[in-house]
């Protein structure tokens, strides 16, 4: 694709400014913000349609290709509240505008941000962003759990080797439900940090791998506890690969709540705790991913759910989506802020999430609240 | 160029570097908002974009293109028809996004410039308020909607705006109204007509011509116990707006406006892709009706019940019929319409170019319907996403009359396709000589002003605004071309 692919985005968009709020259908308001890179940085170039008008210029020649839009470009973190707003309320997209522009910056060799080149090294020598060991990736893992099966595993760059406790609470739920399953020998980062810096070509390698090793480990249902993991795998992979993913996909809060529905596994230790949920973006708006993790906190016994305003498609990002912790640390801590203020004005007791990153974004932020994933708090229910 | 970059530096002592930009990046996001609406002239590109934090930073900014004779030009949401005619600075009032205070009391709130109706409508409903129902879209800038006469404002009874804090091209910082006096600003701040003429009628519309407004006390009312709408089928335009003359002389609803089938759908369709197929969309467009009128109620339960037995008798008695939506995600649009504050409404910018929007006589419109049909086979103006067939005007929306008179607000949309130059020239050609031949002979009040319409004006009424904008800004850097 290229970027005159998208004109119909491009100059249809009337700055109309649906994509800079959130608003449940049907209600008379109210609005909530949704962009964080808009709120964060004021201009019109740092909103959806902003990003509308210097495509525009860029594709009529009134604006330069140059470093100049790096920060305008990058700067947003990929939630995908804007998509998701400007398709319901319009039918038109602004997403794939945005990534085609990384895209484009990337082929014209101007693009992305120097710590993204060197995240690509990284996943190329040690096949994970952080450039951990990719031998101590399974350190995490207990010596009794297959490298095969039916169902995998795939555990993820973050939960391998930062949060490690999801990673562990996942296998322990596996196993009290008894269900066999394997964790790759030879898990590769999934490409999220390559596919978000707007790489084409390296996703490709890691595509290859990934889906291969799965293969071979006899993958029929791979697992993911990281929904960008998961949204790489599902959405992406076969685009870059040319074929369908020859085995199914989910995310843990699906697989372990149809385990729920079927009687399998039964939380029942109480957890006497007012919580609220942060929707992760790729769980929900990339994936429709809203409801299963709410069903499993509705049947873990004491446990009370509170919503916060921006809840399900209306979301706050938590600053961990787009590679934002890598390039904006600040920024990434600042986004993250914003949504621990929401979920403190619930007074609730902890913040659950369903992913990996948004844990690592929402503890980086501070604050005093406990921030847990879901699927910790099912593993201390059983 | 050094110029510039003085320029430039002067602006970072106001307001910190953070807040100013001279970036091509940034500047051409304020080239043109609402760009695909090509009867907006102008649209160039500014020298600086500058985000004010407070009132005595806009005040330090208009010194400043006094002192340099640079246009600058305010930007709420950018949701309105914002376009420069100068190069200069783009004043962009989202940073003054504090609601300051909502007097449970009076009813009101005072908020910056920067404040959506939607961000509003959320704290007001806090403390059992609610704002006005309006059909602009929840995502612009009251206060602007207020300066550039934008979407909102014609479509509700009365105005809302009771005054307003506005620093004058010349610099200084006024208060209208009863807010315009230190005795009362802390006691009564909410009497429009207080002192003398309506300054703050002076300031509405003006598009940043007479000054810029960076605050409003804007009119609250109580949650009611019940909010309900419903809608009544029409076979004609006339028939749907003889019934809301109708309803309006029993003083019952809450809001009302009329749409053609055609704008009805395009609001409504779900998903709105729908509206890309031919065979989908003419299919969905044969089971709506010519007119449907959306009426909105409110009050206690039993005055609801009432008033809505009250329209059904005056609807069939006027041929009209109820209409029902059987599609449950398009039932849920008509629904996010009805309530005001929509976000659906926000497709009126997205697929048909405004044509002609204002005021309109009710005994006008059948004929200036029937002369826009002629012209647009004279023209050949063609339906941009199914080209293989003429436009079937009328798609119009007629509003709930601003007071209550003869007068109505219409508009009509022509469709085009932003992305083909072929069809901007030809809808452009097309605008300019259906506003030449048309405006005159039927009279469309335009809800903005622009400097076509000022020289159709009665020479003293023209003369007298020149005179009002050569008194207050005898540099012309407020806004120039906006409509003087």
């Amino acid at each position: 694709m290229a970027l005159e692919d998208y004109s119909q985005f491009i100059y249809r968009c009337s700055k109309c400014g649906a994509c800079r709020f959130s608003k449940k259908k049907g209600e008379h308001g109210p609005y909530n913000s949704t962009c964080p890179s808009g709120v964060r940085f004021g201009f019109e170039s740092y909103w959806p349609s902003g990003k509308n008008d210097i495509a525009r210029g860029l594709l009529e020649g009134t604006l330069e290709w140059s470093g100049r839009l790096i920060h305008r470009v990058y700067s947003c973190t990929t939630c995908g509240a804007c998509d998701q707003i400007c398709r319901e309320a319009t039918g038109k997209r602004t997403f794939p505008v945005i990534m085609e522009l990384r895209r484009e910056l990337v082929r014209r060799n101007i693009g992305p941000v120097p710590v993204l080149k060197q995240a690509r090294k990284n996943i190329e020598k040690f096949h994970n962003p952080q450039k951990m060991e990719h031998e101590k990736r399974l350190d995490w893992l207990p010596e009794d759990v297959n490298s095969k099966g039916k169902i995998i595993f795939y555990a993820g760059c973050t939960a391998s080797y930062m949060r490690q406790e999801i990673a562990r609470s996942v296998v322990k739920v596996l196993k009290s439900a008894d269900i066999e399953f394997g964790v790759l020998e030879d898990e590769w980062c999934c490409g999220y940090p390559d596919f978000y810096a707007g790489y084409e070509d390296s996703l490709k390698e890691t595509a290859r791998h990934n889906v291969e090793v799965l293969e071979k480990a006899g993958a029929e249902k791979v697992l993911f506890a990281c929904p960008g993991c998961y949204d790489v795998f599902k959405n992406h992979y076969p685009e870059f690969l040319d074929r369908e993913l020859p085995f199914e996909t989910a995310h843990t809060t699906e697989y372990f709540n149809e385990l729920i529905k079927g009687g399998v596994l039964k939380p029942a230790k109480e957890i006497e705790k007012r919580v609220t949920y942060h929707d992760p973006c790729k769980l929900g708006r990339m994936n429709g991913v809203y409801d299963d993790p709410r069903e499993i906190m509705r049947n873990i016994p004491g446990l009370d759910l509170v919503e916060m305003e921006r809840d399900r498609e209306f979301s706050w990002c938590c600053g961990g989506g787009g590679n934002i912790p890598l390039i904006y640390p600040d920024f990434a801590r600042w986004t993250a802020g914003n949504r621990l203020e929401e979920a403190e004005s619930t007074e609730v007791d902890m913040l659950v999430s369903a992913c990996p990153g948004c844990k690592n974004s929402l503890k980086d932020a501070g604050g005093n609240m406990e921030v847990v994933d879901l699927t910790e708090l099912l593993a201390r229910s059983i | 160029m050094a110029e510039k970059e003085m320029i430039l530096d002067k602006i970072i002592e106001i307001v910190g570097d953070e807040h100013v930009s001279g970036d091509a990046e940034d500047l051409i996001a304020y080239q043109k908002a609402c760009p695909i609406i090509p009867a907006v002239s102008g649209g160039l590109v500014p020298d600086y974009v500058v985000m004010p934090g407070c009132v005595e930073e806009v005040q330090k900014l208009v010194f400043l293109a006094n002192e340099y004779m640079i246009p600058i030009y305010p930007y709420g949401y950018g949701t309105w028809f914002f376009a420069i005619y100068k190069p200069g600075i783009v004043l962009d009032l989202r940073r003054l996004n504090k609601i300051i205070k909502i007097d449970e009391v009076s009813m009101t709130a005072i908020i910056e410039a920067g404040v959506s109706q939607g961000e509003l409508i959320r704290e007001a409903r806090k403390i059992g308020l609610d704002a006005p129902p309006n059909l602009g879209p929840g995502t612009g800038s009251l206060v602007s909607n207020f300066a550039s006469h934008g979407g909102g404002s014609f479509h509700v009874g009365k105005d809302d705006y009771i005054a307003v804090e506005a620093v004058l091209p010349s610099g200084k910082i006024i208060r209208t109204g009863s807010w315009g006096s230190p005795v009362y600003a802390d006691t009564i701040p909410y009497i429009r007509y207080a002192f003398g003429p309506d300054i703050t009628g002076l300031l509405r519309a003006s598009g940043g011509g007479f000054g810029i407004v960076t605050k409003a006390i804007y009119r609250l009312h109580p949650l009611r116990e019940a909010e309900e709408h419903c809608e009544y089928a029409f076979r004609d335009v006339l028939s749907a707006v003889e019934f809301g003359i109708e309803l309006d002389n029993m003083g019952i609803t809450h809001y009302k406006f009329g749409a053609s089938r055609k704008e009805l759908l395009h609001w409504i369709c779900d998903p709105p892709e729908l509206m890309f197929d031919h065979a989908e969309y003419e299919s969905l467009l044969s089971q709506l009706p010519e007119w449907v009128d959306i009426i909105g109620f409110s009050g206690t339960r039993a005055q609801v019940d009432m008033y809505k037995n009250m329209a059904a008798e005056k609807a069939i008695k006027g041929g009209g019929e109820k209409f029902e939506l059987s599609n449950k995600r398009m039932n849920e649009n008509l629904n996010d319409l009805a309530m005001g504050c929509s976000l659906v409404v926000n497709r009126m910018f997205t697929y048909p170019a405004h044509f002609l929007a204002g005021m309109m006589s009710i005994s006008k419109m059948e004929g200036f319907h029937q002369e826009v049909m002629d012209m647009i086979k004279e023209y050949d103006v063609r339906d941009p996403f199914f080209p293989d067939k003429l436009l079937d005007p009328p798609q119009c929306i007629v509003g709930i009359p601003f007071v209550s008179n003869d007068n109505h607000f219409y508009e009509h949309d022509i469709e085009f396709d932003p992305t083909d130059p072929e069809s901007l020239t030809k809808f452009k050609i097309f605008y300019e000589a259906a506003t030449e031949r048309l405006v005159p002979k039927y009279g469309l009040v335009p809800i903005m002003m622009n400097p076509v319409i000022i020289n159709m004006l009665d020479p003293p009424y023209a003369d007298l605004l020149r005179d009002i904008k050569m008194m207050l800004d005898p540099n012309g850097i407020a806004a120039p071309g906006k409509f003087l």
